[in-house]
């Protein structure tokens, strides 16, 4: 447990230090600070209050706390703490004849908050003390919350979808059934709390302390473990106790045969010589793994994403998956005479297929986010449901290909050839068509 | 003969019934273990005493003006009259907890003229300020009502910060009104779970760096336990929660030092659940000033605080009661010390206070004392009074029956350790001009006088008690401090008070103890297979006794099958020295399947669901609409009863979630499984054992607990964790670790819509009263299981109107409907006179009119209320169904209405005293008597008579008797002496035994006299003379001889000769050869 501080509140402002002379600093929370030397012992400040919050958000204002210093270390309050109204002009003074620095902190004090069920969404609530506050149902959709007490907050069905929380403290808090997909929860301290079947999935959790948590029936899909601290006393299933287990203390030799492995951040894991035949590993994320003399037999590798991934002539692996590892490592796929290859159901997002021969390739379902096509052959390619976001199909000759149902959102076909080619049920979302137009539908 | 058969109606009197007299039982008689508060009085003028009579729903008046009472009138009240109190010399009021209404009588005609209603269970009543004023505390809504005791009407409520405001008095001056709060807690509370739709929260009892340096469950000596945990236990404790308690320096302790202040009312307070600043004042003693209604507390007193009186002379206040060492842990520490009976002693200028131990004479380093020590043990006390002087305070305790004297400091003084009273002693009242105390014995129905001079018991007078023997035998086991318990000052009743509970929880986990299996346990949803019963089970709340047999397993986790396995705590916990023999735990069953649940005040008089019920002190938790800490809106218990069975489509998260569960009638599982197509009862177990369904939910460490009923959920109320102020320091769940019924629902289920939460909390408190409002489950509907069967108690059940015209009034005409139906569970019962005598009608739905005390005799309901006029006033109460004829015209039951009774000189309080002249009957008499002519002949006839009052018997002879024969008409001793010619005559005499009854009713027998000669002869043989003659048996014969006929004198025979047979023999030796002349004479 962490001994909770007692009103200690994260500066939000940067120091702000002026000697004399007359210029605007810009600080957190949107406000811009003015300094007045009134005269040689006398000096004021003024900054107009803004919100922390959006318009159509639950109104936050923070209060504000003036703190004067001789040395840059030594801070000390003066004055009053101010609560202003919004767009309020706060104007402090102080008599004063020595060299001083100030700086304002923005202190946003919702200890023991009732606030069920409100919008918070898009706030700059960094360094809120939101400890013991009722915040069910509250949305905190991509705010930042870096330094945030949410100690023993109640945050059942909250939403922090993409949120910025960290180094914030979730200690002991309740967040059953809480949204926390794609939220930063590095270095955040969310021990004793609860997560139950939260959604922490693409959360990034790294340096994030869950000792004694309850994470059960959690998402935690592609979720970064990394420096995550779990303890004996965290309840969470087995599946991301084991993924944390390989992240953080390596599969090196391990026998892992037929495990599910599915969906997982395994970036930078060392598998090396690990038996994992049979296991599934689908969609996981194998970047700067080192698979080298692993045993992927009979392994699910479906869109496995491989760059950066360590193999070696040792690592027994299926012959599709070693091609994509080779395309997105060893700059395979450029030129090359692919054609008539199964490159289905892969990931291959900024693969460089340039002027590759894929005529006849099945690439159905597989991901092509980014990659370089330009001037390749997918003549006759069934490349249906594929994922072509922000590809480059420039000069590509696509004759007869299926696209169906492929996404083309933000693709480049400028000049590609589509001679029957099947395009039904395909997304063109600013896409640049063969003929150079932008289409959107 | 007379003697014997009042000795008979002495013992009738106090051990009825025996030998089948009686009816009363269980289905006429309905126990809701109520105990009185102040049912003892004595009249201003010094001269009547009067006395609740709580079973018997009568206020007994008794003159005392000898110093022993002398019952002089017997006056119906309402149901379970708990207190009384004089007004004025000739003006008493009667408190009725159970009619919630007030019996305002007129002492000196011995009748109710008022009845005023209160609200629900009012429990005591003082007067004072200026203008007068009555003052009657109510313990559910925790009121204390304001009264012009003139024009009864309410001039004001006053809320009390504490539950269950209960005995009051007042200040020498009248300035102050003290209200005891009966459950006042002791500033204990709990750090638990609370409640979690999922997992329970962490508790901070596991953080590291908390006082428990995060071991769960935390030792409790230093880093070790005591007693140490036994190590064949395998499975680690469960994470509990803990028990702390706020010491005098207002911090927040365990029982291993460990300070918890700041995750109590610290910044860290939101680990538990509550605010900064959060409090739980420990309300014990209200002063409410009469000049400006102003309230304010005495604390730290103790936790039940049973009853109070103002020393007159020092005006200091003192309340006796009992305190819990729940702050303490584990079955093996608590051992027969978990109780202290305390005196406490509020100043009242400042509240300060004093406590001591009225059990001075225990140390509690021992758990087990000698009887003898034990004896000098007060349990339970429930009654105090003082001396004018101030210098001596008597104190009764109602479960170790007896009485203690106190000096003013509060030291046990007295010529003995403690008196010895009744059973069940509780209010006394002291009358120093007869230097008497009068103490109302509540289990055995009578008044003892206590001789203060001799400190001796006097007398016991006892009164009619019509407590089925059922009650009385099991009863002993629940109160008894001195049998029950190893110091002589607990019993089961000390936490389950007056078969309730004591608003607290306990840990006593025993960890010398082995971890139960789960067996023969009907899961809901079941465990893991490892997850037994753990020694160490964590802080639990007391539950109620309170219809409890039939509805096993029992304790929260289920883990007793049957109330038999609590023979172990008569000894482990309460350390007496031997658990309960079969016999007397069969008795204790017998008695816990009597108590039922009191009327429901949130239904409707009919006993129907209302739709709008208000919700005062439940608060919004901001989960919906309703900002946090708003009071939510009003409920609608029939749309909640939709809510807890039936899915709802705007609120999924309940869909068969309450009823999957909690069944109706009670809230308890189902005993059933649903096997193929229908609910199939699960077989009994050992002792009778049912299988109410247990549940294993994530919320509760993943334990599995028994699912509990919900009639008694307004008796939980208290615990805030919103505000600063709280009154409980334990509310809801297993642990009392949810502070309200709000936050169950919203946060144990998820449940947002406040609407539906006010329904659901209205229904829920709606539950108790069963009856047609509610809909339960078919054997066939696999979403609703059956439920089973509720004692409880119809809500219009108490209900009293008193007029004083024969005006039509629309509460009367209700309460005639309601009991026009059979199915309402109700009768109606009116008092009253007619031609001034008092009288007494039970409503016959069969006929629709009211049957009177007399036998067939009936009026329609107006022309009864025609007899209704000032002076005749009548009194209509809703009663029990079943309970009406004894209750209105049969009061003993015994099938003579109560005015027949008195007609006849029969005693309707009685149930062996009938309205009928049974015959006497004579006792044994001879088929034949032989008897001598000439000689007296006697015989002693007997015979009894089982009238009460007892008959005068007159013993005669019939017509046909000889000449001569005479009896003895008192005696019945018959004397005659047969004369007559010679030879054998027989006679027939007719005796015939005859009562004063009117008519007279009599019994005789006829034998027969055969009346013979004595006749004699005499013969040779070889030993000398044998002289015979015809004898009869039992007579003494003497036989004289003389040599000579001329000898002067008859020589007697040596020996007298008492016949054994209708032939006797001598043989005179001396004469082998010659002459001896002999006669026999039969000896008078």
């Amino acid at each position: 447990m962490k001994s909770r501080p007692y009103n200690n509140l994260v500066l939000l402002l940067a120091a702000t230090v002026v000697v004399c002379g007359h210029f605007t600093a810009q600080a957190q929370r949107a406000f811009t600070l003015g300094l007045i030397p009134t005269n040689r012992n006398q000096i004021a400040l003024a900054w107009k209050a803004q919100a922390a919050t959006p318009l159509g958000d639950f109104l936050i204002v923070p209060t504000f706390q003036v703190e004067r210093s001789a040395d840059l270390l030594t801070w000390t309050p003066v004055g009053e703490l101010f609560a202003p109204t919004l767009n309020q002009l706060v104007v402090f003074s102080d008599s004063n004849s020595n060299r001083s620095f100030y700086r304002v902190q923005s202190i946003i004090n919702l200890e023991y908050a009732q606030m069920d069920q409100i919008q918070l969404a898009f706030g700059q609530l960094a360094g809120a003390d939101f400890f013991g506050a009722n915040l069910l149902g509250s949305s905190f959709i991509q705010a930042d919350l870096s330094g945030a007490d949410f100690g023993g907050a109640d945050l059942r069905q909250a939403d922090f979808s993409d949120a910025t929380v960290t180094q914030a403290s979730f200690f002991d808090a309740l967040a059953f059934q809480a949204v926390f997909a794609g939220a930063d929860l590095s270095g955040a301290d969310a021990s004793f709390g609860n997560f139950e079947d939260a959604d922490l999935s693409n959360a990034d959790l790294s340096g994030a302390d869950f000792s004694s948590a309850i994470l059960t029936g959690a998402s935690l899909d592609f979720a970064i473990y990394k420096g995550m601290k779990l303890d004996s006393d965290t309840l969470i299933d087995p599946k991301p106790r084991l993924i944390w287990q390989i992240v953080n203390q390596g599969a090196t030799n391990a026998v892992l045969t037929n495990t599910d492995l599915s969906f997982a951040s395994l970036i930078g894991a060392g598998f090396s010589g690990a038996k994992l035949s049979g296991s599934d590993f689908s969609a996981s994320d194998l970047r700067t793994a080192d698979l080298r003399g692993a045993n992927f037999s009979n392994a699910n590798l479906r869109f496995v994403d491989f760059r950066n991934a360590l193999l070696d002539g040792s690592t027994v692996i299926d012959s599709k998956s070693r091609l994509v590892w080779q395309i997105l490592n060893q700059n395979f796929g450029a030129g090359r005479d692919l054609h008539g290859s199964d490159l289905s159901s892969i990931l291959l997002l900024g693969a460089n297929l340039s002027g590759a021969n894929l005529s006849n390739t099945v690439c159905s379902s597989s991901v092509f986010e980014t990659a370089n096509f330009g001037g390749a052959s997918l003549k006759k390619a069934n490349c249906s449901g594929c994922d072509f976001f922000g590809a480059v199909l420039t000069n590509a000759d696509l004759t007869q290909a299926v696209f169906t149902s492929a996404d083309f959102t933000g693709a480049n076909l400028r000049n590609a050839t589509t001679n029957g080619a099947n395009f039904s049920g395909a997304v063109f979302n600013n896409t640049i068509m063969p003929n150079g137009s932008i289409r959107n539908f | 003969m007379r003697k014997k058969l009042f000795i008979i109606a002495a013992v009738a009197l106090i051990f009825w019934p025996g030998n089948g007299h009686g009816q009363i039982n269980t289905t006429n008689f309905f126990n809701w273990e109520t105990i009185p508060v102040h049912p003892v009085a004595l009249s201003p003028d010094g001269n009547t005493l009067a006395v609740c009579n709580l079973p018997d729903n009568r206020l007994e008046l008794f003159d005392v003006t000898s110093g022993i009472p002398v019952a002089k009138g017997s006056i119906p009240v309402g149901l379970d009259p708990v207190t009384v109190r004089f007004r004025t010399a000739s003006e008493a009021w009667v408190v009725n907890y159970i009619s919630d209404s007030v019996s305002i009588i007129d002492v000196p005609s011995q009748r109710v003229f008022n009845t005023l209603t209160t609200s629900n269970e009012p429990s005591d009543v003082v007067f004072a300020s200026s203008p007068p004023r009555a003052y009657i505390s109510c313990g559910q809504p925790n009121l204390v009502q304001v009264f012009d005791p003139a024009s009864l009407l309410l001039t004001t409520n006053l809320a009390i910060d504490g539950n269950r405001p209960r005995a009051m008095d007042v200040s020498p001056d009248g300035s102050k009104v003290y209200v005891a709060i009966f459950e006042s807690g002791n500033a204990s509370t709990i750090i638990g779970p609370g409640i979690s739709q999922g997992l329970p929260r962490p508790s901070p009892v596991n953080f590291p760096n908390a006082p428990s340096l995060g071991l769960n469950p935390p030792p409790n000596a230093g880093t070790n336990f005591i007693p140490l945990i036994n190590p064949v236990i395998t499975n680690p404790p469960p994470r509990v929660g803990l028990i702390v308690k706020k010491n005098s320096a207002n911090r927040w302790m365990d029982d291993n030092s460990g300070d918890w202040t700041e995750y109590i009312r610290g910044t860290n307070a939101a680990f538990t659940g509550r605010i900064p600043g959060w409090d739980l004042p420990d309300h014990d003693l209200a002063v409410v000033d009469t000049a400006n209604l102003s309230i304010h507390y005495a604390t730290g007193l103790m936790n039940i605080c049973m009853a109070l009186a103002v020393n007159p002379a020092s005006g200091t206040v003192s309340v006796i009661g009992t305190d819990a060492l729940n702050n303490l842990r584990f079955q093996p520490v608590l051992q027969g010390i978990f109780i202290r009976v305390n005196l406490a002693q509020v100043n009242p200028s400042d509240l300060t206070s004093v406590v001591s131990d009225l059990n001075p004479h225990l140390t509690y380093q021992t758990r087990q004392v000698s009887m003898a020590e034990r004896n000098k043990s007060i349990g339970d006390p429930r009654g105090i009074v003082w001396n004018s002087a101030g210098t001596r305070g008597y104190v009764t305790g109602l479960g170790s029956d007896n009485l203690v004297i106190i000096d003013a400091n509060g030291n046990r003084v007295g010529l003995n350790p403690s008196i010895d009273l009744g059973r069940g002693p509780t209010g006394l009242a002291l009358d120093e001009a007869r230097n008497r105390l009068y103490i109302y014995n509540r289990f055995e129905g009578s008044v003892t006088s206590v001789d203060l001079t001799a400190e001796k018991v006097v007398d016991t007078h006892p009164f009619f008690d019509p407590t089925p023997p059922v009650i009385n035998a099991g009863r002993r086991h629940l109160y008894n401090t001195h049998q029950t318990s190893g110091l002589g000052q607990l019993a089961c009743a000390s936490c389950h008070v007056d078969t309730r509970f004591d608003r607290l929880a306990w840990d006593l986990g025993d960890p010398t103890d082995v971890a139960k299996v789960i067996t023969n346990i009907n899961f809901v949803f079941s465990p893991a297979s490892t997850n037994n019963f753990h020694p160490m089970k964590g802080p639990m709340t007391t539950q109620t006794l309170q219809d409890i047999i039939g509805h096993e397993p029992f304790h929260w986790r289920g883990d007793r099958d049957s109330i038999e396995q609590f023979d172990s705590t008569f000894t482990n916990l309460q350390a007496a020295t031997s658990g309960l023999a079969t016999n007397e735990m069969a008795e204790f069953k017998s008695f816990l399947a009597t108590v039922r649940f009191p009327p429901n005040p949130f239904r409707q008089f009919d006993n129907s669901l209302t739709t709008n019920l208000p919700l005062p002190g439940f608060f919004a938790l901001g989960r919906g609409a309703s900002p946090a800490g708003t009071q939510l809106s009003n409920g609608n218990p029939q749309s909640g009863q939709n809510l807890f069975r039936l899915p709802n489509a705007s609120i999924p998260q309940l869909a068969n979630v309450c009823t999957t569960c909690h069944t109706i009638p009670t809230g308890l599982g189902s005993d059933r499984q649903f096997i193929g197509s229908q609910w199939v009862s699960v077989p009994l177990a050992t002792n009778s054992a049912h299988h109410i369904a247990s549940i294993e939910l994530e919320r509760s460490a993943q334990l599995p607990f028994k699912v509990p009923q919900l009639r008694n959920m307004a008796d939980k109320f208290g615990l805030d964790l919103m505000h600063t102020n709280s009154r409980a320091g334990f509310g809801f769940s297993h642990d009392g670790s949810v502070d309200s019924l709000v936050r169950f629902i919203q946060d144990g289920f998820g449940v947002t819509d406040d609407q539906a939460t006010a329904d659901l909390v209205s229904f829920v408190l709606s539950l108790s009263g069963s009856g047609s409002a509610l809909t339960g489950g078919t054997v066939t509907d696999p979403n609703h299981a059956p439920g089973v069967a509720s004692l409880d108690t119809p809500a219009a059940v108490g209900r009293q109107i008193t007029i004083k015209n024969p005006a039509t009034v629309p509460l009367i005409d209700s309460m005639i409907s309601l009991a026009n139906s059979s199915a309402s569970g109700v009768d109606l019962v009116v008092k009253g006179f007619k031609a001034g005598i008092p009288r007494g009608w039970f409503y016959d739905r069969t006929t629709g009119k009211f049957l009177s005390d007399r036998q067939s005799e009936s009026e329609t309901a107006s022309s009864l209320r025609s007899l209704a006029a000032d002076g005749a006033e009548q009194t209509y109460t809703i009663v029990p169904g079943g309970s009406g004829r004894r209750l209105g015209i049969d009061r003993d039951a015994d099938g003579y209405l109560d005015r027949d009774e008195l007609d006849f000189g029969s005693d309707p309080a009685n149930p062996l005293s009938l309205a009928t002249n049974t015959p006497p009957r004579l006792g044994v008499v001879p088929i034949s008597v032989a008897a001598l002519k000439g000689h007296l002949l006697t015989l002693n006839f007997t015979a009894v008579d089982d009238d009460i009052p007892a008959q005068i018997l007159t013993f005669s002879l019939a017509g046909n008797s000889p000449p001569g024969a005479a009896i003895d008409p008192v005696s019945g001793l018959f004397n005659w002496i047969p004369t007559g010619p010679p030879g054998v005559l027989t006679n027939t005499v007719t005796v015939v035994v005859t009562d004063h009854g009117t008519p007279n009713k009599s019994d005789q027998k006829t034998f027969t006299i055969t009346a013979a000669d004595l006749g004699a002869s005499a013969s040779f043989n070889s030993g000398g003379m044998l002289i015979g003659w015809n004898s009869i048996p039992g007579l003494i014969y003497r036989v004289q001889y003389k040599n000579n006929l001329n000898d002067p004198a008859w020589i007697d025979w040596p020996a007298v000769i008492t016949a054994t047979n209708t032939l006797s023999l001598l043989i005179d030796p001396a004469v082998t050869n010659g002459s001896r002349f002999y006669r026999v004479r039969a000896l008078p």
